[in-house]
């Protein structure tokens, strides 16, 4: 009961926290008031501490059982108020800090005329180096993706759960992919261009290298969830023969897993060619450079041809590679 | 009475001392000469042969007679040597002497020839005087048997002094004293020359001039191991000069003036040479320099720049195309609006064209194609990659664009440590045509303030390809950097009238594929300094 109480006292001042901590930042923004430190942290409490001692706030009915005394809950409806005051508060904190300008918004659609008309307004002479750069795009994410799908396949297994928590050792291995594999996803594929564009100089090289290490750790959650999600039956029957763990995986494994495999590889193809764009952009070379360089020039035409060039390119891909992942999947 | 007879006595005696006298001087006076000459002086010893030196004493019979001599031959006269005292004699001599004294006829001469057995003289080849080259002299002696000595120091050589044994290389100015020796007998009379050496003057190649460029400036000196010093400012050389090590470089109007030296000879003339050397029309030189770029310092060499960005009327000249897309609505060729819609790559072809155009060495070579850009295969210039197969020569003294950091310190200006945000002022509406203040289209070149130098429009106008490749500027010193051997795009510098302000500043730094080409992207040209 007491650490109810505890818990519900802490909700509560989190929350007359929060409700206070955005009045006093308003009253700063719009009004130039200061409110005092102490009063921001001092008052949250004072109202927790009473709003949880008559049981009426916010606090009291997350805690509170439910349906173990619905009088106490129905006698209050405190709670129902903290929360509109709560998402009321949030909302116009976000308006504020995110200046919405709805005027500009409505109003200074002229300023986009000249990249508007270059966009739908295509520069067809730069069409060879455009497609040159083009070319240099799909070849670094084809390239990119074929160089991750080994280093994918092999520690897919390690990072599958249903495999590896056979042992502690297993367990060892499968936190360490994991974890490994979740942060380098975690780090966006420009990220990994930038520092590659150092490492190995700006080009296609270091966008083919970005996509790379970001495509091995996508394909590691994407195959591995596929090994967690395959029918345990093959496995126990030939484990139930004296299979060795490398015979399980080659006979029981690696037949379930095979067509989803290929379908996610052009799938991560398809990704990885959309992402060279934009790898291209921090110096990853290809077509992503080319529009990065005619958006400094303010070449809206030359824009416009490599933006249409990306969107064929980007929707052949999305044809092709679905219509395959359904031959896959379904056969 | 008595009286008057002494007084007639003594009276007498009177007149006949006087008339006595009176004849006495009556017969002087009429003495012949032979009585009263000074009697011939005499030899002892007499004149003969000697084995050995000896003392010569004239004497003269004459009591009061004055003895002149001479040993020269002359004969002797009133101003010749009073003999005093004995005469030494060391060598064959011929003494000639007189005697003389006053009111007295002088004597004759008396002769008297002494043939003293010495070593005879030493004969020394090369005469005395000026010489430009060392020489060889060799010394000889009528006497085969006699050593001969010799001193260079002006020195009387004697037995110890150095001993003549092959010819002697005379290589500095000096005094050439030699003797001959020969034991038992008196050493020759001293034989010396006085040689004086000169370094010949430097050559200066070329040796002055008018010049459309620089000139590297050679200067020899014929003499071996003289040292060469010079001046560029006028003044006469000397030894605290600048000391010639090799070719330099000249880069403006100069008057060289070179002096040749070496120890122990006379310096050389001083040779001046005069160079006009005008700048390359409507460029501006670049000195050497260092300045740090924000990442390293940076050392240049000197180079030319262009005062003004390519115009279409420059690029029609050469190209006989008219690529540019501005004005939008006149599609004339303009002589001062900068040419734009180029590619890099033909940015490349144009300096070259216009370098064989101008007689000047082209600066780049396409893969093994050379450098003339007609003899490039189809479509070098329409893919992107083989912008790495252009290679530029930078010895050639053609046209070329500038490096990143050529046209980073002239866009800075001369004093770079007062650098500005833009080139020339902080103030981007004096020196540039940006997107504020060009209503978003090219403008004439040179119609905002120049920078420092005088170079127009290097921020602002249009963006100006640098040879560069694009990478991360290097962070440890550069000497004439020219950017990384390979990678994707080209820098360009600059801004241009569309683009805000942010982009002309003097460090921004953009890239762009070599084949592609905007409205926004020109050029300027440059040459090496040197």
């Amino acid at each position: 009961m007491n650490i109810k109480y505890l818990k519900a006292g802490c909700i509560e001042y989190l929350y007359w926290l929060y409700t206070l901590a955005c009045i006093a930042w308003m009253a700063l923004r719009l009004l130039d008031i200061g409110i005092p430190t102490g009063v921001v942290f001092g008052l949250p409490f004072a109202i927790a501490g009473i709003l949880t001692a008559t049981k009426s706030g916010l606090g009291s009915f997350i805690v509170s059982d439910p349906g173990a005394d619905n009088t106490s809950k129905s006698r209050s409806s405190l709670w129902k108020a903290q929360i509109w005051l709560g998402v009321i508060f949030s909302l116009v904190m976000g308006w504020i800090i995110v200046d919405v300008k709805p005027i500009a918004f409505f109003t200074q659609a002229h300023n986009t005329q000249s990249i508007l008309s270059g966009i739908f307004n295509p520069n067809p002479e730069q069409m060879l180096p455009m497609l040159q750069a083009l070319v240099e795009t799909i070849f670094l994410a084809l390239l990119a993706t074929v160089f991750a799908i080994p280093f994918a396949f092999v520690l897919s297994f390690g990072a599958a759960k249903n495999l590896m928590f056979t042992s502690v050792w297993g367990k060892l291995i499968y936190l360490v992919i994991r974890t490994v594999a979740t942060v380098f996803r975690s780090i966006e594929a420009i990220v990994w261009a930038i520092i590659f564009c150092v490492w190995v100089g700006i080009g296609p090289f270091a966008g083919m290298l970005a996509l790379w290490i970001h495509s091995i750790a996508s394909l590691i959650k994407l195959y591995s969830e596929q090994i967690e999600n395959i029918d345990p039956g093959p496995v126990e029957a030939i484990k139930a023969c004296g299979a060795s763990t490398l015979q399980v995986y080659r006979y029981a494994v690696v037949p379930q897993i095979l067509a989803p495999y290929l379908a996610f590889t052009i799938y991560r193809w398809d990704i990885n060619v959309r992402m060279a764009t934009i790898v291209g952009f921090v110096g990853g070379g290809g077509i992503g450079l080319a529009l990065y360089q005619q958006q400094q020039m303010l070449a809206w035409r030359n824009v416009g041809l490599i933006m249409w060039l990306v969107a064929l390119t980007v929707w052949v891909m999305d044809f092709f590679s679905a219509y395959i992942r359904d031959k896959l999947l379904t056969n | 009475m008595r009286q008057a007879k002494y007084f007639r006595l003594f009276t007498g005696s009177l007149i006949l001392i006087v008339l006595a006298l009176a004849l006495i001087s009556c017969d002087k006076k009429s003495t012949s000469p032979e009585d009263q000459q000074v009697a011939t002086p005499v030899f002892s010893p007499s004149g003969g042969s000697y084995e050995n030196s000896i003392s010569v004493l004239i004497s003269c019979s004459t009591a009061g007679a004055t003895i002149r001599y001479t040993t020269n031959g002359s004969e002797p006269n009133s101003n010749s040597n009073v003999y005093s005292e004995q005469i030494s004699i060391n060598s064959t001599t011929t003494i000639k002497a007189r005697a003389f004294k006053a009111g007295w006829v002088s004597s004759a001469i008396s002769i008297a020839i002494y043939n003293i057995d010495t070593v005879p003289a030493p004969q020394i080849s090369l005469i005395g005087g000026l010489y430009f080259t060392a020489q060889t002299t060799s010394i000889t002696c009528a006497m085969a048997e006699a050593q001969i000595r010799y001193t260079t120091d002006g020195s009387t050589p004697d037995e110890s002094s150095m001993l003549y044994s092959t010819p002697l290389t005379i290589d500095a100015s000096m005094t050439l004293k030699a003797r001959a020796f020969v034991s038992g007998k008196l050493p020759s009379s001293t034989v010396s020359r006085i040689y004086r050496f000169q370094v010949l003057p430097p050559i200066i190649t070329p040796f002055g001039g008018v010049f459309p460029v620089s000139q590297t400036v050679n200067i020899s000196c014929p003499t071996a191991g003289a040292t060469i010093y010079y001046t560029v400012d006028g003044s006469d050389p000397d030894a605290q000069s600048i000391v010639y090590q090799g070719p330099f470089h000249l880069i403006s109007n100069t008057l060289l003036k070179a002096v040749a030296m070496k120890t122990g000879w006379d310096a050389s003339l001083v040779i001046p040479a005069a160079f006009q050397i005008s700048a390359p029309d409507q460029m501006v030189l670049v000195p050497q320099v260092s300045f740090h770029n924000g990442y390293s310092d940076v050392l240049l060499s000197a180079y030319y720049i262009s005062k003004y960005e390519v115009t279409q009327f420059d690029w029609y000249v050469i190209m006989l195309t008219d690529p540019s897309f501005y004005p939008e609505d006149d599609p004339s060729v303009y002589t001062t609006l900068p040419v734009e819609s180029i590619s890099w790559m033909e940015a490349i072809a144009y300096c070259n064209y216009r370098s064989m155009t101008e007689t000047l060495e082209p600066c780049y070579t396409f893969g093994m194609y050379g450098t003339d850009p007609s003899n490039w295969p189809a479509g070098w210039n329409s893919v992107s990659n083989n912008h790495e197969y252009v290679l530029c020569n930078w010895n050639a003294n053609g046209y070329r664009l500038p490096t990143e950091m050529e046209w980073m310190y002239a866009a800075r200006g001369e004093k770079f440590s007062a650098g500005t945000l833009y080139s020339g002022s902080n103030d981007i509406d004096e020196v540039a045509w940006y997107a504020v203040n060009s209503e978003g289209e090219t403008k004439s070149i040179g119609t905002k303030l120049p920078n420092e130098i005088g170079i127009h429009d290097m921020s602002g106008n249009v963006f100006e390809y640098c040879w560069d490749i694009f990478a991360s500027l290097p962070t440890t010193e550069q000497f004439d950097p020219v950017g990384p051997p390979t990678g994707v795009s080209r820098v360009m510098r600059g801004g241009s009238c569309l683009h805000d302000e942010a982009n002309c500043t003097v460090a921004r730094r953009v890239s762009t594929y070599a084949t592609t080409k905007t409205n926004a992207m020109g050029f300027r040209v440059a040459r090496k300094g040197f």
